[in-house]
């Protein structure tokens, strides 16, 4: 019986760890990096940056794993992994983010955003906006006061 | 009595508090600092909430506050900056805006989260002045 999380069935494509690639690159499957890239990558599959790969790209993908090192912005359609080992340095955009313990990242991050135009809108339905109440609000009691 | 290393959240001090102080002094700055952990399960909007110790942000927290803890949790809302200097966590419900920085980040899918984000053991440099000369600071969560 295939083994479902075997790389040759989930990735159509793997960029090998000897490789060195400098352009643009364009998928329909997913695709596993565990060499060097440099340039954009889009696909609408899956992306996988293994342990030992480097990227110098942006990625734009339906879901994106990282576990090596990537300098370039992310954004998925679904959702992006940073696994224990991974290393980005640049923006991420997807719907859903899980981020292992481990993993270092720099960037800016705009994941699970409801619709442009909603703004900070509160759970519970709180309207004052955010600016107001924090300038002119005085604490309510909770455990302990703030320290000034 | 039981003591811990903790930092001043206004001066980044090493200071040692006994493990149920609810605050402290801080000798070097002067500052009030809280060091007993909080759950906030209320509305908070504040300039800066900080404590020395965990700070959980639970389901009906509502934060409008520049937060700051030594181990951060956060399952409610958060609007503004927020400091861990080990282990930020953001549950599924978790809505927090603005930029973060911790040593390590944990976010479970379904968390928003929205803004300029630095994660890694060093991008909390003051970590390493709990840490005695020789020793890891992050052995701890």
């Amino acid at each position: 019986m295939p083994d479902p999380t075997s790389g040759k069935d989930e990735y159509s494509t793997i960029i090998g760890a000897d490789a060195q690639f400098k352009g643009d690159l364009t998928f329909q499957g997913g695709v596993r990096i565990d060499g060097q890239l440099e340039g954009t990558v889009h696909t609408t599959g899956r992306i996988l940056v293994n342990k030992g790969g480097k990227l110098k790209a942006e990625v734009k993908a339906g879901s994106i794993a990282v576990e090596g090192q990537v300098d370039g912005n992310l954004h998925a359609d679904d959702r992006i992994e940073l696994r224990a080992t991974a290393q980005l340095r640049g923006d991420l955009k997807a719907a859903k983010l899980l981020v292992v313990e481990g993993a270092t990242f720099i960037g800016r991050c705009e994941v699970g955003t409801p619709s442009p135009g909603s703004g900070t809108a509160s759970p519970s339905g709180d309207s004052r906006p955010a600016g107001a109440a924090a300038a002119s609000q005085a604490p309510r009691p909770v455990a302990a006061m703030p320290a000034r | 009595m039981a003591h811990r290393r903790t930092l001043c959240t206004q001066c980044d001090d090493v200071l040692d508090v006994a493990s149920d102080a609810k605050s402290v002094n801080c000798p070097h700055c002067n500052t009030r600092v809280v060091t007993e952990p909080l759950d906030v399960s209320e509305y908070v909007a504040v300039r800066r909430f900080a404590t020395a110790n965990r700070m959980h942000i639970t389901k009906k927290g509502k934060v409008f506050a520049s937060v700051r803890a030594d181990d951060l949790h956060v399952e409610g809302f958060l609007h503004g900056d927020a400091v861990s200097l080990t282990r930020l966590r953001l549950s599924k419900t978790a809505h927090v805006t603005g930029n973060v920085r911790a040593a390590f980040l944990s976010l479970e899918p379904g968390a928003t989260l929205v803004g300029e984000v630095r994660i890694g053991p060093s991008e909390v440099p003051e970590l390493g002045r709990l840490a005695p000369p020789g020793r890891s600071a992050s052995s701890e969560g």
